[in-house]
């Protein structure tokens, strides 16, 4: 059984929301401005109500709550606002879909719970721009959602292989699929005009070839993903959790005292930013 | 802590020369590495994740060794069952191979280890996988050196997995320790039985026999009297995916669900909401298409409801089938033993359950219910009724009477309704209302339904060949019938094969049964009245439905609920509404049939206001056929 190559089937996925876009030019446009995004994000309730349930959040843990869109954009900032946007986009577009053998809600419970553990592990090491290192292991396993959706079947069967000790999920992609879901994530993100580096941390978070070096973003995914999974908080099909690559945890910087700390933050923020995000 | 998260202290860069310079550190190491063992593999439920676990320990000693695992099978042969990694495994069976050869695989069995350096730049240890009872297997490490201070410590290792694998084999026979009988036997284990663990092939998950086990020792086991709890899951309706879209499919879906559950269910969230660990919870496939969850130890039992909640929304998805989306509607029951009265036991916990799933089904399907005590009673006279059923049809405890229905102009009889009654011992007859809801609940009433046309049909013969006037019978089709697709066809194969004209039967439905499946129902009426039936719609005026809408469906006339006709000559506003339905019925060209008169006002009311026909004990009580012939036909 070998499916076709899923790379090419990528189209047939939904598109980013046109809110996206028209938020992103606005962002972009040097004459725009906050209260321009936010009248863009209010002409779509759903989207509205998303961004302010995520903004109350323990995501931001803000002193006060807001109500308006715009008072949530400047608490939390430009940079942040377009993470925000970018994040709720793309749960949105997978909403409604129904996988197999893996609930969307598991699989984002698993992406935010890496996201935070990545945001954690970029604070306590000092890392620049910790909000990246959020939006990097929210996205990280994105290529698993074309490959529950395009072919189930295979998927459900390689997850029972999988279970039944037959090596990693990842390991068993490839000869499947003809690629693993980090590169199918990378090549989505790509396809969406997502910044680089999200796409490399995708595309690196289990394990970079071996004349390459781990970005930091890849190598702080990497130690999350599997923080995360050894906590065992929602699951994207993976049931053990993956070999710490010592380079990755080298190049992070981390020490072993560091972890509780990280996972306790992880536990904690996830289950709220989960409801957040998800509970219609 | 975890120690996955910790990096190895090994570095596969270290030549193994230079190990004894790491030597002061690694016994703290190696007994943090079996303390963690201790705890994790005792927890394991299945051999896979039995192998894993003692892997992933024993890769902090040996972070690049290849390991394998064999397994005494029931030729007496040992085989390899696991790799690490997946790609050395050409290369370990062929090593094992040879092991085997050369003698050292017999060794090892004998002195419970045994080491082999024969391959260049290879050393091989073995450790048998074995308690003092058995020997049901042999772990081999392979890497460039293996130091001897690690023999000791991966030895510990092998046999604390020795111990779970016992202990997971226990489960799967009688569910007894092994006792020392013969002290004999204690230098000389025996190779005995097989390693089952039995799992479901479909779906990868525990066996029913499994998950009894394990809820009767937890409820042996339990110190706490709450800690125990069952929740069932069924999924509603699922030999409807068997059919519609194939058993492949159907297999699919199953596996799906098991999957996504399990998945769900091994998330910490949950587990830290019951206060559980992994090893109190049993997720197992209990039935065709009814999964069980078994959990023990419960700190906090009371929020057994919300995982059944949780479960629910892992679920409403949806499940991709060919590019659409099949939606399932699943039962949930769920029990605890706080709620349990009287002694407890497993059996009775799952009794619970099951009464609650029921209960869950009979409230609409896709909920769940929770098991409350004070059920009890009625709760087992639903599951007593449930078999009662299946026997009076067997042995013909049901009867049929008959109420005449007259035209109200002349008092002319122009038909009767066929009642269902039950009647068990000397009693009187049970009325339908006691058990015609259990029978929908159980699909019982497709089966009923079928005899009752048969008994009508040979009714019919008797009263024509005495002559009597060729009257229709009506019969009461019940909603669970309506929804199904093959009505038609199997009402006129019955009467094809009793011969009997297909004008001598109306069929009575509710509006109610229609609301449950509309399409369904509408696509059902327009066979039947293509193939000849008159469909009454009964109990008219207290379901869903307003004339508008039912002047949608090709339906031959009205059957006016006996709760308008009760209050007639009594109530000015039961006369209005009463008298509104029947002049909005004249204008739609509908017949009308009054029920339930009693009285000889309310029959003057409906005679004045239009409406042709009526039943009701004013002018006829339900009785036996013989009855009917005695003071109707004469």
């Amino acid at each position: 059984m070998r499916a076709s190559n899923i790379l090419e089937r990528l189209g047939e996925l939904p598109s980013l929301p046109s809110v996206y876009h028209r938020a992103r030019e606005a962002m972009d446009d040097p004459h725009g401005s906050l209260e321009v995004v936010a009248r863009i994000i209010e002409a779509d309730p759903a989207l509205t109500v998303r961004v302010l349930r995520v903004a109350n959040s323990a995501l931001y843990g803000l002193p006060a709550r807001v109500d308006s869109v715009l008072r949530a954009l400047t608490v939390i900032g430009t940079a942040e606002t377009r993470n925000l946007i970018l994040a709720t986009s793309i749960i949105s577009v997978f909403q409604d879909l129904p996988l197999g053998a893996v609930s969307m809600r598991s699989f984002w419970e698993h992406s935010i719970a890496c996201g935070i553990a990545a945001r954690a592990i970029a604070r306590r090491t000092g890392l620049q721009e910790t909000e990246h290192y959020y939006l990097a292991g929210l996205l990280h396993d994105i290529g698993r959602l074309p490959l529950f959706i395009l072919e189930p079947h295979a998927m459900s069967a390689i997850l029972l292989a999988h279970r039944d000790r037959k090596g990693h999920l990842w390991e068993l992609e490839q000869p499947l699929f003809g690629a693993t879901h980090a590169l199918i994530g990378a090549a989505l993100l790509e396809r969406w005009d997502i910044p680089a580096m999200y796409c490399s941390a995708a595309a690196l978070h289990h394990g970079a070839p071996a004349d390459h070096s781990w970005p930091a973003e890849a190598a702080v995914t990497h130690i999350a993903d599997l923080i995360v999974n050894s906590l065992r908080i929602g699951t994207g099909g993976t049931r053990y959790a993956p070999w710490l690559n010592e380079t990755a945890w080298l190049n992070t910087g981390l020490a072993v005292e560091d972890l509780p700390a990280i996972s306790e933050v992880t536990i904690f923020a996830t289950r709220d930013i989960v409801s957040a995000f998800l509970e219609h | 802590m975890n120690p996955a998260m910790r990096p190895p202290l090994l570095s596969p860069s270290e030549s193994p020369g230079e190990f004894s310079h790491s030597a002061p550190n690694l016994y703290p190491l190696a007994l943090d590495i079996l303390r963690e063992a201790i705890t994790r593999l005792p927890a394991c439920r299945t051999l896979t994740e039995l192998c894993n676990a003692l892997d992933r320990s024993a890769r902090f000693l040996l972070p690049s060794a290849s390991m394998g695992i064999l397994l005494r099978q029931p030729d007496a042969c040992f085989e390899l069952i696991h790799c690490s990694p997946m790609t050395a495994w050409e290369s370990m069976h062929a090593l094992t191979e040879h092991l085997v050869d050369s003698g050292c695989f017999a060794r090892a069995l004998q002195h419970s280890h045994g080491y082999a350096t024969d391959v260049p730049d290879q050393t091989s240890l073995l450790q048998r996988l074995a308690t003092p009872r058995r020997i049901d297997g042999m772990v081999v490490w392979v890497e460039r050196r293996i130091p001897a201070l690690l023999h000791q410590p991966l030895g510990a290792l092998a046999d604390l997995a020795a111990l779970s694998l016992s202990r997971l084999h226990s489960d799967t026979e009688d569910g007894q320790p092994p006792a020392y009988q013969d002290l004999a036997q204690f230098n000389t284990p025996l190779l005995s039985h097989e390693v089952i663990i039995p799992t479901d092939h479909l779906t990868g998950l525990a066996h029913r026999t499994r998950f009894i086990r394990f809820l009767r020792r937890a409820v042996a086991e339990d110190v706490s009297p709450l800690g125990v709890g069952v929740i069932l899951l069924d999924i509603d309706g699922f030999h409807r995916v068997n059919r519609e879209f194939g058993c492949e499919t159907g297999d699919q879906v199953l596996r799906d669900v098991a999957q996504r559950l399990d998945g769900a269910l091994r998330s910490r969230f949950i587990q830290d909401e019951l206060g559980i660990a992994d090893c109190d919870l049993c997720f197992a496939r209990t039935g065709a298409d009814e999964f069980g969850l078994a959990l023990s130890h419960m700190r906090y039992p009371q929020f057994l409801p919300d995982i059944a909640a949780h479960l629910h929304s892992h679920l409403a998805d949806g499940f991709r089938q060919n590019d659409s989306r099949l939606h399932l509607s699943v039962s949930i029951g769920v029990a605890s033993l706080d709620n349990e009265a009287g002694t407890p036991s497993a059996q009775a916990l799952l009794r619970s359950a099951d009464t609650a799933l029921k209960r869950a089904k009979l409230a609409g399907r896709n909920q769940y219910a929770v098991y409350e005590s004070a059920w009890n009673e009625t709760g087992s006279v639903h599951l007593r009724t449930e078999s009662l059923l299946q026997e009076a049809l067997r042995k013909d405890q049901f009867v049929l009477h008959f109420q005449p229905l007259f035209r109200l102009d002349d008092q002319t009889l122009i038909g009767a309704e066929v009642l269902l009654r039950l009647w068990i011992g000397d009693d009187a007859p049970l009325p339908p209302a006691t058990f015609i809801p259990i029978a929908e609940s159980s699909g019982q009433i497709v089966e009923i339904g079928e005899w009752v046309l048969r008994r009508v049909c040979r009714q019919i013969h008797v009263w024509d060949a005495q002559g009597f006037p060729p009257i229709p019978l009506s019969i009461n089709v019940s909603a669970i019938e309506l929804s199904r697709a093959d009505l038609t066809p199997r009402l006129s194969h019955i009467l094809d094969q009793s011969h009997i004209p297909v004008a001598r039967i109306h069929i009575e439905i509710t509006e109610t049964a229609i609301a449950h499946n509309e399409d369904q129902a509408l696509a059902n009426i327009n066979a039947l009245r293509a193939a000849g039936f008159e469909v009454w719609i009964d109990d008219f005026g207290t379901g869903y439905s307003s004339l508008k809408s039912i002047k949608n469906f090709p339906i031959s006339g009205l059957k006016l609920d006996r709760e308008f006709v009760k209050d007639l000559a009594h109530s000015p506003a039961a006369e209005a509404i009463t008298g509104s339905i029947l002049s909005m019925a004249r204008q739609l060209g509908y017949p009308v049939v009054g029920e339930g008169i009693e009285e000889a006002a309310q029959l003057q009311f409906l005679q004045q206001h239009g409406c042709h026909a009526g039943q009701g004990f004013h002018l006829g009580r339900p009785v036996s056929p013989e009855t009917f012939q005695d003071c109707y036909f004469r």
